[in-house]
């Protein structure tokens, strides 16, 4: 273990900021590249650590830019954002970021436990091979998400509620402060989503933080934390989440 | 026993099947990424730009190789460049470059007298190749092969998760560049087997073959690099014995087996 490590990021392992919020955004706006119009404008948000976060708003409310942008996959165009109070990019193995699930090419050749894997990259950098830690931390995060049977199917055999699990096997296996989830309750069964939802809880008792992109209106005051709603790139409201359901009624 | 012997006592024959073996087992590693990531269409590109590269050499009297690895690694880095900026769509773009570059490199032939030495270029001669030309492709298989070693982890994660491989800090793009620098280098050494016009063949038809047999990506390179291999040695043992010309021999023996593994394919389901 005393050999020398080339991190993917130079300052991948850079001590967060003691006392510092999860996210700090101020004034944020980011534009999909090959478009004009930002796809979120001077957007400020604060999030403590701990903190179950839901992201809720209509298709290209910006849910998807904004997750995008604090997992350092779109650069910010003005503002600043803070992650543990380092820049992004400062913290790359402290930030799991879960892609929808159209974003993965589920055709590759390669097994739910190698994809699992995946989740260790962060930690060893270029040429080194993941070890036998890494590859117990894998199997231990595919039996917690209920996939030991599965651990050795090409992905692309797998149900879409599967498929999800294994992603979020995946960003545990990273051992991550934070999970930025993209839709992972989109069209997956109700057990995968009771999954999740306990997952996340658990997370909350470590003091994680998570955030999630969802559709799903229905459960945000059991599931949630807070629920922040974004309208064409703004944030509309910004409320706890047991409050929620009042809010939705008076909409 | 002796039909296979025969043809080994010639020295040019054995360098020949040891070309053969390597620039088969090179490419056929290389192309399972060009299929899984379905870069065929730029392997045949870059062997066609490299056709100017090869010509203004030859005009020279440089090395045909240096030639089309300048040609060959600077269309790689311009596709690179290209995609980046979304201008013109990358498929459009490479249509227009490839075709350019092509054409370029036929008016820069027809300039000079003789066309006869530039069919090599167009088809291929393996049974020219000389111990130095062997000596020059080991070693960029070896580079090659040891690369893909190297970063197979990164390589496969961009390959079917960008986004993840971003997340955690690793440039996709510069990947991507890497990869087509390999494969400009991997083109350059197959245009001397079967040339020029049939080089993503020797890129495509094993990897897209072994794809079909298999769903492990170790196994499906091992399964490539063997296809690509085998169609070599038997490519050039049948254009000994038949007379006829043989980067089209290698060519049509990989193009047999992966006619093979689609059978057993569509049998199977």
């Amino acid at each position: 273990m005393a050999f020398v490590q080339f991190f993917y990021s130079k300052r991948c392992y850079a001590a967060a900021t003691p006392g510092a919020p999860a996210v700090s955004v101020r004034g944020l706006s980011a534009t999909h590249p090959g478009s004009n119009a930002p796809a979120i404008h001077s957007i400020s948000l604060q999030i403590e650590a701990g903190t179950r976060v839901a992201l809720v708003g209509p298709n290209g409310a910006g849910k998807s830019t904004l997750l995008k942008v604090i997992a350092g996959l779109l650069p910010a165009q003005g503002g600043d954002v803070r992650v543990y109070g380092l820049s992004i990019g400062g913290c790359h193995h402290r930030t799991a970021y879960l892609p929808q699930r159209g974003e993965i090419d589920w055709r590759f050749p390669i097994t739910l436990r190698r994809l699992v894997l995946t989740g260790r990259y962060a930690h060893l950098g270029w040429l080194r091979r993941p070890g036998r830690r890494d590859y117990a931390i894998a199997d231990a995060m595919i039996q917690r998400l209920g996939l030991a049977e599965l651990a050795g199917r090409q992905i692309g055999e797998l149900s879409g509620g599967q498929q999800q699990r294994a992603l979020l096997a995946r960003a545990l296996a990273q051992e991550a402060e934070m999970l930025l989830l993209d839709e992972p309750f989109n069209a997956v069964d109700a057990d995968t989503r009771d999954v999740i939802v306990a997952v996340l809880a658990n997370l909350k008792q470590q003091g994680k933080t998570a955030i999630v992109s969802t559709h799903d209106l229905d459960r945000l005051p059991q599931d949630f934390d807070r629920v922040v709603s974004l309208r064409d790139g703004r944030v509309a409201a910004d409320t706890p989440a047991l409050a929620y359901g009042g809010i939705v009624f008076a909409a | 026993m002796t039909w296979l012997l025969e043809p080994l006592s010639f020295g040019f024959i054995r360098t020949a099947l040891a070309a053969a073996a390597i620039v088969g087992l090179t490419c056929a590693m290389l192309g399972v990424y060009v299929v899984l990531r379905r870069m065929a269409f730029i392997g045949d590109a870059l062997a066609h730009t490299a056709l100017p590269g090869v010509v203004v050499a030859y005009l020279n009297g440089w090395n045909l190789f240096g030639g089309a690895v300048v040609a060959g690694i600077l269309t790689a880095l311009g596709i690179g460049w290209f995609s980046r900026r979304q201008a013109v769509r990358e498929d459009t773009a490479i249509g227009v470059l490839f075709t350019g570059m092509f054409a370029l490199g036929v008016l820069l032939i027809s300039t000079v007298r003789s066309f006869r030495d530039f069919s090599h270029i167009l088809f291929g001669n393996i049974l020219g190749v000389t111990p130095a030309d062997l000596m020059l492709l080991s070693v960029m298989a070896a580079g090659i092969l040891t690369t893909l070693v190297l970063f197979h982890k990164e390589l496969e994660l961009t390959s079917f998760d960008p986004s993840h491989a971003e997340a955690i800090g690793i440039r996709a793009d510069r990947l991507r560049s890497l990869l087509l620098v390999l494969l400009a280098l991997a083109v350059v050494s197959s245009i001397q087997v079967v040339g020029v016009v049939l080089t993503s063949a020797l890129l495509v038809t094993p990897a897209a073959a072994a794809s079909l047999l298999t769903r492990r990506l170790p196994v499906m390179m091992a399964v490539a690099a063997a296809i690509a291999v085998g169609s070599g040695v038997a490519g050039l043992f049948l254009s000994y014995y038949l007379q006829v010309s043989s980067g089209a021999a290698i060519v049509l023996c990989c193009t047999a087996c992966f006619g093979i593994a689609w059978v057993w394919h569509t049998l199977r389901r």
